[in-house]
């Protein structure tokens, strides 16, 4: 998540740890002021960290888009190809959430489905217990590094995978 | 449709640990795994819902657990496959070993 010193505004990343009882945390990047201000929490915390991550996934040639979807709301962020539509995205993401649920009711420690397609395939990997991040990928399985965003991903704090029903 | 006798011969595969036949309106071809009644409702809904995504571009749909796939589904035909895999096999050779068995039936 990205916050602004209030000293000098440089931009610096802040990683959940640094987010105390509300409070950002952090000593500037740049300037080196002490940093101790609140925040909005809602749903920034959940979703906002994941951005910086799914941002990062982009830079990987395997991968071709991604998007993080929530179960009641929907897309959250999106980072796929311009060419498909948030309603192409939402059918997509209610649809693999559905498959992924289905699944889980049988064997609830699965945490991850790809949906293998000809020249692409969908991965969707539980966030938490309501949020999944999509990924278009050209290969499956996905490479170590890009596993290990994923993994970086699912360990911020959001360890309840449980999927709504 | 696939016959149980060509069905059957799914168990025999390197790879193969459990599988499920499941043919379009749910009923059981052939298996050979556990809690088979509620692993065929999970096969035909996820093999249905997975084709309504990538109609006839739909190769397979994949489980897994800490990055290890462990359940795969194949779309035969209009029925579906039901496979976990053998813990000794990667994924990769029990996707070609079950595609070229479907090839040649």
């Amino acid at each position: 998540m990205i916050f602004f010193c209030e000293d000098c505004g440089e931009k610096n990343l802040l990683t959940p740890d640094q987010l105390i009882s509300g409070k950002a945390v952090f000593r500037c990047s740049a300037c080196g002021y002490m940093n101790a201000y609140a925040f909005e929490t809602d749903r920034a915390p959940d979703v906002e960290p994941a951005d910086v991550l799914i941002n990062h996934l982009k830079s990987f040639p395997e991968i071709i888009g991604s998007f993080l979807f929530d179960c009641t709301a929907g897309v959250l962020t999106n980072y796929m190809p311009a060419l498909l539509k948030t309603r192409d995205l939402e059918f997509l993401g209610k649809t693999l959430f559905q498959n992924f649920s289905i699944f889980y009711s049988l064997y609830p420690d699965t945490d991850e489905m790809a949906l293998i397609i000809s020249g692409k395939n969908m991965i969707l990997k539980m966030i938490t217990r309501d949020i999944a991040l999509i990924i278009a990928a050209k290969t499956f399985p996905l490479s170590g590094p890009v596993q290990d965003q994923l993994t970086a991903l699912v360990s911020m704090g959001m360890s309840h995978k449980e999927p709504s029903k | 449709m696939i016959s149980r006798e060509q069905a059957v011969q799914i168990g025999r595969l390197s790879g193969v640990d459990q599988y499920i036949f499941v043919a379009p309106r749910g009923n059981i071809i052939a298996q050979d795994i556990q809690n088979p009644d509620k692993t065929a409702e999970l096969v035909l809904s996820c093999g249905q819902n997975s084709l309504t995504l990538a109609k006839n571009k739909f190769q397979s749909l994949v489980f897994s657990k800490k990055n290890e796939p462990f359940f795969f589904i194949f779309p035969v035909g209009n029925c579906y496959l039901g496979v976990i895999k053998s813990k000794n096999v990667d994924a990769a050779t029990l996707t070609d070993n079950i595609i070229n068995f479907l090839k040649e039936i």
